[in-house]
């Protein structure tokens, strides 16, 4: 029995994507499985939204966060040590581990005058 | 009274009671296990570890307001910016390691660290050329993934 299958430039570059994303993942020692949670964060009209973004405490997460603005944003929380730029239109994935309980701050550094948000970790 | 004796009298009240509004010098646990060559960890100790970590060798005046108020800021800003001692945890977004190592590089190329009222203080801060591209060529290299940062 001969198959006969196409497979598109697309759907190559989106696998290789996905292997390179694994492996990167697998280095940095979080994993990010079909169970995993992912929490959407838009920047938009000067604020994030949602601005409080609540998440379940002990488990891993990572928050996509997407820049609607014109401008580059550069989404950052101390508490958490995160700091990345996102592009105007870009959207990026931000890795967290399991945390405590609590309120995480996050902000904007490139536009300071804006207000932050939070993430509450119940 | 002599002007001068209360001008004098006022400044020490004043210096005295500053010192009841001290900030306090910390240095927290360290979290993470920062390794680079010992080529590159030792300039980077000697010149960056003070705000950059937390492991902060607080000098006897560094406890004296209003001089504790500022040093203690610097401190506690550089801490929040870039902490060497908690590397881990920006590790544990490879990205986030990344954007830390690439604001390194372009801090180091264009001087901007260490700030220049501190290095005129503290001869120690002062990188040699030679040292500075050891850690530059350093954090290029340690980039997680893609390209070495621009």
């Amino acid at each position: 029995m001969i198959f006969n299958f196409q497979i598109s430039a697309s759907r190559i570059a989106g696998f290789l994507s996905l292997l390179v994303f694994s492996a990167t993942l697998a280095i940095a020692g979080i994993s990010i499985a079909d169970d995993d949670l992912v929490f959407e964060i838009r920047a938009e009209g000067g604020r994030y939204d949602p601005s409080e973004l609540q998440v379940p405490a002990g488990r891993p997460f990572a928050i996509h966060v997407i820049n609607a603005e014109t401008s580059a944003i550069e989404f950052e929380s101390f508490e958490l040590h995160r700091e990345r730029a996102v592009q105007p239109g870009e959207t990026i994935t931000v890795l967290i581990p399991a945390l405590s309980p609590g309120t995480y701050g996050i902000f904007d550094d490139f536009h300071r005058d804006t207000p932050g948000g939070s993430i509450l970790v119940k | 009274m002599r002007k001068t004796t209360i001008v004098a009298l006022t400044a020490a009240v004043a210096l005295v009671a500053m010192q009841f509004g001290r900030r306090e010098r910390t240095n927290p646990a360290n979290r993470g296990s920062f390794s680079p060559p010992a080529s590159v960890a030792q300039p980077l100790r000697r010149a960056c570890f003070d705000c950059h970590s937390n492991e902060t060798n607080w000098p006897w005046y560094s406890g004296v307001a209003p001089l504790s108020w500022l040093i203690v800021h610097d401190v506690d800003e550089g801490r929040r910016r870039l902490n060497f001692s908690e590397w881990a945890e920006y590790a544990s977004d490879p990205e986030t390691q990344r954007y830390k190592l690439e604001q390194i590089v372009r801090s180091l190329r264009r001087g901007d660290m260490a700030p220049s009222y501190y290095r005129l203080l503290h001869s120690a801060a002062r990188l040699t050329p030679n040292e500075r591209d050891r850690i530059v060529r350093w954090a290029e290299e340690a980039c997680p993934t893609g390209s070495p940062p621009r």
